[in-house]
């Protein structure tokens, strides 16, 4: 870890994380408060993690459990996008996931079985999780937004008001100093040296999604459980929202749902979004501030 | 005024949705509708039409959603509606589809970041892991 121009960055959930504190530095106990937050997450919810709470249901049988208040805040909306994407959005698709290749191991090879993958069933009710057997969590779709606004309000715990705390390219902003907003470019999906717009953050968040990283062979990360297959209809999506964990959940909604869905999603999460299509074209959102190129 | 400048930006934009059409999805445009939509996408002049309008088929889960959009224009070509119905159910107009029709269709082309000034931080989707992009090779030689 590291604190010099581009602010306390290092290295978290598999990304490069960066704490831009306007006008002033990160002190040693705000950063020290951020990591053990960001690495206990991490131990807690990260399906790579072999005692995690998201790993904890592998062997189950069928039953009743219960779990953490936070992990059951966490699935709790993973259950609300699952019933805004009609169910194509599951966060139980980490077996399949693993099936494919994308493990702990990263052993990069579908195994023969991929197809016949069954989709664990699986409720939640306050901290009460029901499942009908074994399952394995991956709460990536949404987590990382989740974990920057917890990080977002430890800042503010310690003091800080005007800063912008970047997950990988997800990100919650306040304002600067002078109260002019934090001026972002969208990077363009699959082509890094390329930004397909910018947007200003002023106590936001932005989240941004493409199905050209984590990638491998004719896979990646964004999986359709009714089919076991990649999901390919879109490439990329970016949405702004109040908080980061909302502008995460719009980006996992969109790129999950039927078409006939946006406007709902828009609405729940209050949220503008641009759509990145297979076939060359953008769908953005009526409401969408900033600037395209 | 400025009502008038917003709906010239969405004349503006359907009309580059129509020509996007051309360009990337006219293939689907007749496999789905035949020669209808070809002759209606190729009138989208606000010179010379009081109504012009672009088939979108926008593959969902269940299979595919074929939305129609509508521009009426007045006399001087600024735009008094735009409507998106169902074109495979004689154009009926759900409450849903009356929402849908308010996002905009566009082709973005994208700008280098080096030409941006005043940026701040750049929005991407995650980076993956090193240990991600090294058993990437791994796959590569399996193939």
């Amino acid at each position: 870890m590291e604190q010099g121009n581009e602010g306390f960055s290092f290295s978290a959930l598999g990304t490069r994380w960066s704490i831009v504190v306007d006008s002033e530095m990160l002190r040693d106990d705000a950063q020290e408060a951020v990591l053990k937050y960001i690495q206990s997450f991490d131990r807690r919810f990260s399906r790579f993690v072999d005692t995690s709470e998201a790993n904890a249901f592998r062997g189950s049988d069928a039953g009743e459990y219960v779990i953490s208040e936070e992990f059951a805040t966490l699935l709790s909306k993973a259950d609300e996008l699952r019933r805004l994407t009609d169910g194509v959005y599951d966060p139980a698709v980490g077996g399949l996931l693993e099936r494919a290749g994308y493990d702990a191991t990263y052993r990069m090879t579908p195994l023969p079985d991929t197809a016949g993958f069954i989709l664990p069933k699986w409720d939640i009710s306050q901290q009460t999780l029901t499942l009908d057997g074994p399952a394995v969590f991956d709460i990536g779709g949404m987590g990382k937004g989740y974990c920057i606004d917890m990080v977002a309000g430890i800042l503010k715990d310690f003091g800080y008001v005007h800063f912008l705390v970047d997950g990988g390219g997800d990100m919650f902003g306040t304002t600067k100093a002078g109260g002019s907003p934090w001026r972002i470019a969208i990077e363009y999906p699959g082509r890094s040296d390329t930004a397909a717009g910018i947007v200003e953050l002023e106590n936001q968040g932005l989240a941004v999604s493409d199905s050209f990283r984590r990638r491998w062979g004719t896979w990646h990360h964004l999986v359709d459980p009714r089919s076991n297959r990649p999901i390919d209809r879109v490439i990329g999506v970016s949405a702004v929202a109040p908080n980061a964990w909302d502008a995460d959940c719009t980006t996992s909604a969109l790129y999950f749902a039927s078409s006939s869905r946006y406007p709902v999603i828009a609405e729940v999460y209050s949220s503008r979004y641009v759509i990145f299509r297979n076939d060359g074209t953008t769908l953005v959102s009526s409401n969408w501030h900033g600037e395209l190129f | 005024m400025k009502m008038k400048k917003t709906l010239t930006i969405i004349a503006i934009a359907i009309i580059v949705a129509a020509i996007a059409y051309y360009l990337y999805v006219s293939n689907t445009l007749q496999s789905v509708i035949g020669g209808r939509a070809a002759q209606e996408s190729s009138e989208p002049s606000v010179s010379t039409a009081k109504e012009v309008s672009v088939i979108a088929t926008f593959e969902v889960p269940d299979g595919s959603d074929t939305v129609r959009f509508t521009l009426r224009l007045d006399t001087r070509g600024g735009v008094t509606s735009v409507i998106a119905s169902d074109a495979l159910k004689n154009d009926e107009v759900s409450t849903q589809l009356a929402k849908f029709s308010e996002n905009l269709l566009l082709v973005i082309k994208g700008k280098k970041l080096s030409e941006l000034k005043a940026v701040d931080k750049v929005g991407t989707s995650s980076l993956t892991t090193a240990a991600f992009n090294t058993a990437l090779p791994q796959l590569q030689a399996q193939l």
